[in-house]
């Protein structure tokens, strides 16, 4: 036993060393792609046009990202972004929270089949619906508006279902008490059920922004003026306009656009890593 | 039964509930009476939460109306009868601090709905002077049951018995005209349980409203209630002062499920001409019945006999339990297949496994109980038919 | 007083005006569209056409006969079998190398992870273009370091037996940090003692560990990771667009960019119904996959 263990040591210790300067040259490959952004974006137009690989600039080029802000609304993209994520946000709140609420804690006709409705729609992929929202929303002449790239999440299967498995772990008591605290349903829901559900609405807005701030599909689909662009449908805008040419604006463009999310996660990567996985459950 | 309704707080009137085909409660009526403490006492499954329920509001009876004060509130929800309600479970919010707990069903009740936007409304003219007030009255409940320190905590830092505290609070402060009480004290350790008892007793005395107290704990009931409800498989079995359904139980299961120790039921034929029978020989007499009987005799009223022949029972001891101040004695009764537990006290007993000895007892504390119906029986003194 | 309604009716509205809104917007959103692409996909409308006609299979058959059509189903399935297998077992390594340092260097570990999740809190279409300029044949990093150690510079997205590959490359990168936190979330709960027992039973290697212990309590989550990996292999489509257009030559069509082109583009509603059709079965297909082989498990037990 005794000879047997400073034997064993060594060999645990070089599988360590191994395991870990692995994993640091993956992440390092991980992580290239937004080192490179980074340097580019950082480099005046003489350094990227060089043979001469090196990550950071002899001269930092600030400008590139005035340029970035000043050739196409870089701001308004953005802003588009957090009004589009915001709505849809907002609305799939409003309506997915009081249906959840009365699938998880209330008995009504056609309760169990509205649950098996939920569950089908979570095999549904939005690329589906695409086609005849489509064409609903030009009916409607809505396209090429916030609405139309608002309207079609506004209620979310996804969400329905987080909030329901989270209120069915509830107490009823806790819903009873506030039936005899002189509580309607309605405040029960949003003085109630909402703040408890806490967990259950940071993981879901986290996955629902990053889907919807991230969702080049349905920009493209649903919008053709530059004014209402999100940042992944303005970015390609960008690029489209500089033909490729002015690489150095263009990665600073980009790492404008990654950096809000990016951000965030680096400020709450817990919650951010729950939210994002909480999207597994969904199909 | 209308005018005595009338003087009743809450009225049941013939309420049925069924659950998902169950049939939970069947033609149940009660009442209950303006400041009075009221146990509603049964084993789990019963019906007895269900029948809180009803009075509550949370749930609506298939059948049957609920009357209160006079006037019918079968359709009304809980929020409308001006009742309160403490949970098993206590049923705290676990976002809101002691103090928010207790004042939202003040805030619901009093606030108008712009006043009970978060923030905001505290802003509006009149609503601050509103929550003044209820801030004073939720210190004054605070006080009263001693969880001022605890006000500004979620009640996930609270123990036990302080979240119990709480919930008796978030009940007492908006003065409601019925108290209703789901198995309060069963998730308390036994100590703490005792205290709560004295507590919840001195607190129904000084509100001086009507209490309802659902529990399957009997000694809970007899000591704090007036009067007690005992409801078996959906039926109110035996409603009374605790006393009389120690003394006189109605039923052979109301004398089976009340008291300390398990009265010890024993089935006989008819004692009808039968001059050696039992209850011949304790002197009572039964002339107007024919069939088998159950006698029901409690341990605590069985004595040793002098003499083993002297007993109107004998039996063989078969087995000693130690209790302390007194001895558990269980014996083997003579020619029958049953076995009796009488209580004896533990310095005068010099009983051994194996001795032979005769039951003696008053004859005013045998119970008796037609075998078939379970239904009391009343007999007449006097032996012989 | 208020005219009495019964209870039964006021709990029924309070249910309606719960549940109501959401079952109108899920049907308007969800349910009926997915009937109406079905009922589109036997026809050969296009957008703006004022009469539809019914051409039954027609547009499946154009589908699966136009090379083009072959095409966007051939790249679809080559991009989810390459990036699939490789996203999980890099993940699934780069998991169990974390969960075992989160002992000895927690912090380090967190790191780790931190910047292995990284491109999926990043936008991705912003990404792509970095890794454009990665690739980029002649100013790339990628090809610069190559040619620099001799080796051929190919070119990424320009050459079409190649590009399907990039960009399965890129989704292999973008991947690798969520199924790595939905395996470190099933490594969290394999109970310690089950490790204890195995060293008990003379199990010592960590090799051997992993295969007696590890790999079969990770079941449940590998086959979830590698349903959810491939659902979104299939729906690839960022990428694409950013990058290739499903070019050259659509050597990098995939179902979704072909839904888009056909649909969105060209109009050709039917058509497009019909891509969609299809990519919902391949989907759906994954779905029902997952749950058989989650009963067959139950079954063993």
């Amino acid at each position: 036993m005794s000879g047997r263990f400073p034997r064993r040591l060594p060999r645990h210790l070089t599988g360590r060393i191994l395991g870990t300067a692995l994993l640091l040259l993956g992440a390092l490959v991980v992580l290239a792609p937004f080192l490179w952004m980074l340097s580019v974006s950082l480099k005046p137009a003489d350094e990227i046009f060089t043979s001469d690989v090196h990550l950071i600039p002899n001269r930092i080029a600030w400008e590139n990202y005035v340029t970035a802000v000043t050739t196409v609304p870089l701001g308004r993209f953005l802003l588009n972004g957090v009004i589009v994520c915001g709505g849809i946000l907002v609305f799939q709140i409003l309506f997915t929270v009081p249906c959840a609420y009365a699938l998880a804690q209330r008995s009504f006709p056609g309760r169990s089949l509205l649950f098996g409705c939920v569950l089908a729609g979570l095999l549904v992929p939005f690329h589906v619906t695409a086609i005849p929202i489509f064409i609903g929303l030009a009916k409607l002449r809505l396209l090429d508006s916030y609405t139309a790239l608002i309207l079609p999440f506004i209620g979310s299967v996804f969400g329905i279902f987080l909030f329901r498995q989270f209120f069915a772990r509830l107490p009823t008591a806790l819903f009873d008490a506030a039936r005899v605290d002189g509580l309607s349903e309605a405040a029960i829901v949003w003085r109630i059920a909402l703040p408890l559900a806490w967990p259950a609405a940071t993981a879901f807005a986290v996955f629902s922004v990053t889907a919807h701030w991230n969702d080049l599909f349905w920009p493209l689909v649903a919008t053709t003026s530059p004014e209402i662009a999100t940042p992944p449908r303005g970015i390609l805008y960008f690029r489209d306009e500089e033909a490729g040419t002015d690489l150095g604006p263009l990665m600073a463009g980009a790492t404008l656009v990654t950096a809000p999310l990016v951000i965030l996660f680096l400020l709450a990567q817990r919650t951010f890593m729950r939210g994002v996985a909480s999207g597994g459950l969904r199909g | 039964m209308a005018s005595l309704g009338d003087s009743h707080i809450l009225d049941l009137r013939h309420v049925s509930q069924t659950l998902g085909g169950n049939r939970i409660l069947h033609d149940l009526s009660l009442g209950v009476a303006p400041s009075e403490f009221t146990a509603i006492l049964g084993p789990s499954g019963c019906g007895k939460s269900t029948t809180l329920r009803l009075m509550a509001g949370l749930d609506r009876p298939n059948a049957g109306t609920v009357h209160m004060g006079g006037r019918d509130v079968t359709d009304d929800t809980p929020a409308m009868r001006n009742i309160a309600m403490v949970f098993q479970s206590y049923a705290l919010y676990p976002h809101l601090t002691v103090a928010e707990n207790i004042a939202l069903p003040l805030v619901m009740r009093e606030c108008k709905p712009t006043e009970r936007v978060p923030f905001l409304g505290a802003l509006l003219p009149g609503a601050r002077d509103k929550l003044r007030d209820i801030g004073k009255r939720v210190r004054r409940i605070a006080a009263m049951l001693e969880i001022e320190p605890l006000l500004e905590r979620k009640p996930g830092a609270l123990s036990g018995g302080q979240q119990q505290r709480v919930a008796v609070g978030r009940a007492l402060v908006r003065d409601p005209a019925l108290f209703l009480l789901d198995e309060p004290l069963s998730n308390l350790d036994a100590k703490l349980r005792i205290q709560m008892r004295t507590e919840l007793s001195a607190l129904h005395r000084r509100s001086g409203k009507p209490f309802v107290y659902v529990t399957h704990d009997q000694t809970e009931a007899m000591t704090m209630a007036d009067r007690v409800l005992l409801m078996l498989e959906g039926r109110v079995i035996q409603d009374g002062r605790p006393r009389e359904l120690y003394e006189r139980p109605a039923a052979r299961e109301v004398a089976a499920f009340i008291g300390a120790h398990p009265m010890n039921l024993i089935d006989l034929p008819s004692p009808a001409g039968d001059a050696d029978h039992p209850l011949t020989r304790l002197g009572l007499a039964l002339p107007n019945h024919r069939g088998r009987i159950t006698v029901g005799l409690r341990p605590e009223h069985l004595r040793c006999a002098t003499a083993a022949a002297d007993g109107f029972l004998k039996g063989r001891v078969e087995r000693l339990e130690y209790h302390g101040r007194d001895t558990m004695v269980t014996l083997r009764l003579d020619g029958l297949e049953t076995a009796v537990d009488l209580l004896q006290n533990a310095q005068a007993s010099s009983l051994n496994p194996g001795d032979w000895v005769g039951l003696a007892c008053r004859s005013t504390d045998v119970h008796l109980f037609d075998a078939e119906t379970g239904g009391r029986l009343h007999p007449t003194p006097g032996g012989g038919t | 007083m208020m005219a009495p309604i019964s209870r039964a009716w006021r709990e029924g509205l309070t249910d309606l005006y719960l549940v109501g809104p959401t079952v109108l917007v899920l049907a308007a959103l969800v349910f009926v569209p997915v009937l109406i692409v079905f009922v589109l996909s036997f026809t050969d409308y296009q957008l703006g056409d004022r009469s539809v006609t019914f051409v039954g299979f027609d547009q499946y058959v154009a589908l699966f006969t136009d090379p083009i059509g072959r095409r966007a189903i051939t790249n679809t399935l080559i991009y989810v079998a390459v990036m699939v297998p490789s996203s999980i077992l890099l993940a699934l390594l780069v998991a169990t190398r974390l969960h075992g340092m989160a002992q000895w260097s927690p912090g380090l570990s967190r790191f780790l992870r931190a910047a292995y999740f990284l491109p999926v809190a990043a936008t991705l279409v912003a990404m792509a273009l970095a890794w454009q300029m990665m690739l980029h044949p002649s100013i790339g990093i990628v090809n610069m370091t190559l040619v620099r150690l001799g080796l051929p510079a190919p070119a990424w997205f320009s050459d079409r037996g190649l590009v399907i590959y990039t960009l399965a490359l890129i989704g292999i990168w973008q991947t690798i940090g969520y199924n790595m936190v939905l395996f470190l979330a099933g490594l969290a709960v394999i109970p310690r003692h089950l490790y204890d027992a195995a060293e008990v039973d003379g199990v010592s290697s960590a090799w051997s560990r992993f295969w007696t212990v590890t790999w079969p309590m990770l079941g449940p989550t590998t086959l979830f990771v590698a349903v959810i990996t491939a659902t979104a292999g299939f729906r690839v489509f960022e990428t694409v667009a950013a990058l290739t257009g499903g070019g050259p030559a659509f050597a990098s069509d995939t179902l979704v960019y072909a839904l888009y082109r056909e649909g969105f583009v060209y109009f050709k509603v039917g058509y497009a119904s019909a891509i969609t059709v299809v990519f919902f079965v391949f989907v759906a297909l994954l779905t029902f996959i997952q749950y058989g082989l989650l009963q067959k498990r139950v079954h063993y037990r």
